[in-house]
């Protein structure tokens, strides 16, 4: 039996520590011992996307990616999305444009949204689908999802231009 | 937050969506209970076996390892939807017919344990000869999966009205054409999953998936002889259905008994690959379609045999063997019209209905319809409008249609996506397409047909609302507070909802075959109008008002025209509360549907109150050289009878044609061995669509007010599921210029059907 | 899905990690972005006893970098940044393409590495199941049975085959591979590196490592593209893929090395499909020539297990391949 490591990680910003087994995933770790079940195992074998989290500011299949590889990492889950009471962006127009249907995939779109919004000012839609194309949604069609994330992008645009 | 004049129409984001963007909303898997076992499931490796004997010897030695069941522990205990279709024992005792079929199951303290307890049960299997397919099954010396069927025939459905043969004899050209298709499955996002708690009092709470509380926990009450108010199914988050949820699993059946057995809380999660396996898939088809037309092209008479592979189980058997035909004589006029549906027992696992049930069946009526129309020299368009169902109409199995925007809807489509400007006008290798359809709002479904609502007052002026209605994704719960807000004027904000939970819910019929927002919604309707009457008796008692002058809006009840001079419902409850005279709304809505309609022994009378149609149109491009078709755009139209919340029966439209269209009529099947083992279990191998898949998508809404939905609603995305489908192989075989008889149009389908191949059952 | 029990460690520096490997040999893995190694590893295809991560490398080995008219790509280096480097999208925009066509946009950012990539393991659909959709069958060759459930009788090896995008085009791109072991390092042509053998398809002993690829930049009038046939738009394995790199001198085709990919343990280079058009200013059906005699090479290899019609797959091989040469050929003209 492997022993247990300690994993010191930061997870929406707070510090965590916990002894974790090598062949933990962080998808394990984040749902059983740190109960934030937000992040959904829709497959576990790394294609439908509902486990995405962003480590270090880049999108991971949390079902694929060992708990200690996050080791020193800053996690951001759909947990730490909004300001409190406030919504982020992306949840924001989510909700708004009716991107969520029975919401098992919205956590892994949210993040995968979250990071193209990060790392592009405006992208086109053309941009936003192969962003998206990395998750699978079954109830929406991705069409509200699609719009949501242009909303968010261009709600941003405004604000940062007033 | 003031309100908008009206709710509905109104596009009022969902209140569930808050919590689910949040991740705060909880699925059955993320449910945590203190001394929670992990469950899991031994599977058959045999797709057909005698089980001579199970050893659990070792596995109940193991530490950890808390409960263990088998067949053994269950005196055999059978599950059919139908009395006359009891052919599935929850857990096997004696014989295995489907690769992954439960045969035992453990609970223990970890997932490692339980796993590794699996891994000592011994099993001795006696293989059997496997059967994968209907034509294998129905052979004479095959071997019976059930013996009291012969010819492995599981349900056989037999529909004849008016002179058939008269009809093609007086017909100007007919056409006879054989379609196909594999499996589909439904890959709903969350993988099946099962909670039981096992209570104090002796009751048990289970939480799961499902698409009816009320019905599972009859289900399991019976399995588990216990009383009905034991078995308390608790409302969960739920990661879509799209009919895939509502039949009664093993997985509950299983779960509860560990938890009743180990006297602790159990949880079940299945994998990606037990979820295709062990839940349902959708029914293989080979459907026989012959037509005849006049000149003009209007049918006179239409003869359809269809053979769907049930898998090894009876499951939805009788209606999933009728539903495609259905859909089939709501949509188009038929004065002659014959039906033999055929559900057949094969070694795979068990056929459900799902949201493109039959893309082999109405995919190859609308084709054929198509080829008539060619031959006549006729623009399909016209030809569809010619033989579309309307108002006032009377099915051949005897229902009467009491709103039919159809028309509407084809003529919409067709104008939204320049069909006069493309049919025949498209440069080579592009197509369009039409696809037509309609689905029900319910069936007879006897002393669960109806649904019950309540709603009481805090003396704050907000209201909680009770409903058994579940969601399964498509927002149900909205709908519910939508209506309940818009009687009562009062912010969705200031309505608690309950709802979905056996327990503090009374009857309802569940969501099935569309009928949540038609029976669900108009039981709310009318809770909230008796709580309104009530609320209006005692503000009019204090105004000195007639209380037929009052409306209810924002929160206040004031005389029509004078919003200003009212009273808050927050005042009004508390005078009803001194006054003695509490303001309890309760409604309930029962669909006036036939009871003694029967799907097999009297598949006559109406089915369902009310119906929904559509129309969807697709344009393509297909690769000549590869057979891969790219889809240009999609116009989806669709009766819904009213849209109570245009946005949500916009995501019904575009969801529904990815699901049916794009997938069901594209990509997706099941591929299996000869020994009825499926390859492609997983969403790696089952090619749902993407984001980069699809196209455009215009949503068009045509809203036929339906004299008895509530607000005028009926049903939404349903029939587009299909309609897609069907547009997708009309636009492919407008491309080629070839009909394309086998589905789903992979490029190698499509291919062979350029070469004039396949089709007949090839 | 859960992973059995393994050991894991994260060394520092190179030579930690190579000494670690050398130590525990074959019984331990490396594991870079972790896409294709932990799939196999909870359906029971990898089981081992070590994984050691090579987290701690990236500064040193995800270096993309010319010299001497080489770009040398380390192979933790990220896809979507090999992809989208101004060199590569330049010089070698087959590459580009073949890279973009990996995964998902999601998976070529930080998980999915070159080297990942070009290591990953050859395909089945036989194979790439759980460990519970495979007790009911008797292990195939690739798990050290004596059968091909894929191939059926008459099958006398494994036919599991490679669907690495990258793979492919580094292939035609005539790449090597640079690894370092126990004994120093080494430096490998990609078509020694793939061993053409589905049981074992890379040629890499128990104690190496992949520390990069190095590809020679094609000189001026050169041109590649990659083109692949597959379901879906992301989340896909090709199902047929070809890579072409074509250079010119005077209009003729001075050098022109193809591959195909879904076809074979390996990227299948098909030199004598394509060398009449050396010296040649092909034309289409010089093209279209040179595509059906490698999609005839591709036939015999082929059983049914991969998620497309066998026929079909057999009758597309020539497909990517033509359209791959004639956007190969039309960059090398600077017409495209």
């Amino acid at each position: 039996m492997a022993k247990l490591q300690t994993l010191a990680f930061e997870v929406n910003g707070e510090a965590v520590e916990l002894a974790v087994r090598s062949q933990e995933t962080l998808l394990e770790v984040l749902r059983e011992r740190l109960e934030l079940t937000g992040s959904k195992e829709g497959c576990g074998e790394g294609v439908c996307g509902a486990c995405t989290v962003l480590v270090d500011g880049a999108p991971r299949r949390a079902c694929l990616t060992l708990a200690l590889e996050a080791q020193g990492g800053q996690v951001l889950t759909v947990e730490g999305l909004a300001d409190g009471a406030e919504l982020s962006l992306e949840q924001q127009a989510f909700v708004e444009t009716g991107a969520v249907q029975c919401g098992f995939c919205t956590p892994g779109m949210l993040l995968a949204s979250h990071d193209l919004l990060s790392r592009q000012e405006q992208p086109d839609e053309a941009a936003i689908r192969q962003q998206l194309s990395g998750h699978i949604c079954r109830c929406t069609g991705y069409a509200k999802i699609v719009e949501a994330v242009a909303l968010a992008a261009d709600r941003r645009a405004k604000g940062e231009a007033s | 937050m003031s309100r908008p004049d009206s709710l509905i129409g109104s596009r009022m984001p969902r209140i569930d969506s808050g919590p689910k963007v949040r991740g705060e909303a909880k699925f059955t898997a993320d449910i945590k209970l203190p001394r929670m076992l992990q469950a899991a499931v031994l599977r058959s490796p045999h797709a057909h076996a005698v089980i001579k004997s199970i050893d659990t010897s070792a596995a109940e030695k193991l530490p950890g390892v808390k409960a263990v069941v088998t067949g053994a522990d269950t005196a055999g205990v059978k599950w059919g939807v139908f009395r006359y279709t009891q052919d599935q024992q929850l857990l096997p005792v004696d014989r295995v017919r489907y690769l992954g079929e439960e045969v035992a199951a453990v609970a223990a303290v970890s997932e490692e344990a339980a796993a590794e307890a699996l891994s000592l049960i011994r099993v001795d299997y006696k293989p059997l000869p496997v059967i994968t397919d209907v034509w294998q099954a129905m052979a004479e010396d095959a071997v019976l999966l059930h013996e009291d069927h012969p010819n492995n025939i599981n349900v056989h459905v037999d529909i004849e009205v008016g002179e058939v043969e008269a009809g093609f004899a007086a017909s100007h050209l007919v056409r006879e054409d054989v379609f196909t298709a594999p499996e589909e499955s439904y890959f709903m996002s969350e993988p099946y999953a099962v909670v039981a708690n096992p209570l104090p009092d002796g009751s048990l709470e289970l939480w799961m998936p499902n698409a009816a509380p009320h019905q599972k926990a009859k289900a399991l009450c019976n399995a588990l002889k216990m009383p009905l108010n034991k078995v308390i199914v608790r409302k969960v988050t739920i990661g879509g259905a799209f009919g895939g949820r509502s039949d009664v699993f093993p997985g509950e059946f299983i779960t509860a008994l560990l938890a009743l057995k180990a006297r602790r809380p159990v949880r079940l999660v299945y994998t990606r690959e037990e979820n295709t396996l062990a839940t349902r898939q959708g029914h293989a088809m080979y459907t026989v379609v012959k037509t005849g037309v006049d000149k003009d092209g209007l049918v006179l008479a239409r003869d359809i045999t269809c053979y769907m592979d049930g898998g090894a189980y009876s499951s939805t058997g009788p209606i999933a063997t009728s539903v495609p035909f259905l859909c089939m004589e709501q949509t188009y006029r038929l004065p002659a019209v014959r039906y033999n549906g055929y559900r057949i027992y094969t070694n795979k696992p068990v056929g459900g209905m799902i949201r493109v049930h039959g893309r082999a069946f109405a995919g190859g009526v609308d084709l054929q319809l198509d080829m008539l129309a060619e031959e006549l020299g006729k623009d399909p368009l016209e030809v569809r409008l010619l033989n579309a169902r309307r108002t006032g109409d009377t099915t051949p199995t005897g229902s009467k249609v009491q709103s039919c925007g159809l028309t509407d809807c084809i003529k919409e489509a067709g104008k939204a996506s320049g069909w006069g400007d493309k049919y025949k006008k498209l440069p080579p290798w592009r197509g369009i397409g039409l696809g037509t359809n309609s689905v029900q709002t319910g069936f007879p479904l006897g002393i669960r047909g109806g649904s019950q609502a309540t709603i009481k007052f805090n003396e704050d002026g907000g209201a909680t609302v009770v409903s058994g209605v579940v969601d399964n994704g498509q927002g149900n719960d909205n709908m519910l507070v939508q209506i309940a807000a818009e009687v009562l004027g009062l912010d969705p904000g200031n309505i608690q909802l309950i709802s979905a939970d056996t327990e503090m819910t009374a009857n309802d019929p569940g969501a099935y075959s569309m009928i949540a927002t038609f029976a669900g919604g108009n039981a709310m309707l009318a809770a909230a109008e008796d709580a309104r009457r009530q609320i209006f008796e005692v503000a009019a008692g204090a105004m000195g008002a007639n209380p037929a002058d009052l409306v209810a809006a924002g929160g206040k009840v004031f005389v029509a025209g004078s919003p200003d001079h009212g009273l808050p419902l927050a005042k009004v409850i508390r005078m009803a509360l001194i006054q003695g005279r509490p303001v309890m709304g309760q409604g309930s809505f029962t669909p006036k549907v036939d009871q003694r309609r029967e799907w097999l022994s009297n598949p006559q009378g109406q089915l369902s109150e009310t119906f929904s149609f559509g129309a969807s149109i697709a344009e393509v491009a297909v690769d000549p050289e590869t057979g891969l078709v790219e889809l240009l755009g999609l116009w989806l139209a669709q009766d819904c009878g009213r849209a109570l919340n245009p946005m949500l029966v916009e995501g019904q439209f575009e969801g529904g044609a990815t699901m049916g269209g794009v997938g069901g009529m594209l990509r997706e099947e099941h591929v299996w061995t000869e020994n009825g083992r499926c390859l492609n279990p997983t969403f790696l191998e089952y090619k749902v669509p993407l984001a980069c898949d699809m196209p455009a998508m215009e949503t068009i809404i045509v809203e036929s007010l339906d004299p008895t939905g509530p607000f005028g609603a009926k049903e939404a995305g349903m029939s587009i599921a299909m309609s897609a489908a069907q547009a997708i192989s009309a636009a492919v075989s407008n491309a080629i210029g070839k009909p394309v008889f086998d589905y789903p149009l992979t490029p190698d389908r499509v291919l062979k059907a350029i070469r004039g191949e396949g089709g007949a059952g090839e | 899905m859960r992973l059995a029990p393994f050991e894991y460690l994260a060394p520092e520096s190179l030579n930690e990690a190579l000494a670690a490997k050398a130590n525990l040999g074959a019984k331990a893995v490396w594991l870079a972005g972790g896409t294709d190694l932990l799939p196999r590893a909870k359906q029971g295809l990898a089981q081992p006893q070590t994984v050691i991560s090579l987290k701690h490398l990236c500064a040193e080995l995800s270096a993309v970098s010319q010299d001497d008219g080489k770009l040398q790509i380390g192979a933790l280096a990220v896809i979507a940044d090999v992809a989208n480097h101004p060199t590569v999208q330049g010089r070698l925009p087959g590459l580009s393409e073949a890279l973009h066509a990996i995964g998902a946009l999601t998976l070529q950012q930080r998980v999915g590495t070159l080297g990942g990539n070009l290591c990953a393991d050859t395909r089945c659909l036989y194979y790439n199941q759980s460990q519970e959709w495979r007790a009911g069958l008797a292990p195939c060759f690739k798990l050290a049975g004596e059968v091909c459930h894929a191939g059926g009788e008459g099958v006398e090896r494994c036919r599991s085959v490679n669907q690495s995008d990258g793979a492919v085009m580094l292939s035609a791109l005539d790449a090597r591979v640079l690894l370092a072991g126990e004994k120093g390092q080494r430096s490998l042509p990609l078509e020694d590196f793939f061993t053409g053998q589905g049981e074992t398809p890379i040629a890499m002993e128990a104690d190496e490592l992949l520390l990069g690829v190095e590809v020679a930049l094609p000189p001026d009038g050169s041109g590649s593209a990659y083109e692949r046939l597959a379901l879906r738009g992301a989340i896909d394995y090709p199902l047929a893929s070809a890579a072409a790199a074509i250079s010119l001198e005077d209009g003729a085709v001075s050098t022109v090395r193809v591959a195909l990919g879904a076809v074979f343990a390996a990227p299948l280079l098909l030199k004598d499909a394509v060398a009449p058009l050396l010296g040649q200013a092909p034309d289409e059906a010089a093209l279209a020539q040179a595509a059906q005699r490698a999609g005839r090479h591709a036939g015999p290899f082929l059983v049914d297990n991969v998620r497309a019609d066998l026929q079909w797959r057999k009758e597309m091989a020539p497909v990517p391949m033509r359209r791959a040469l004639e956007r190969a050929l039309a960059r090398a003209r600077g017409t495209s």
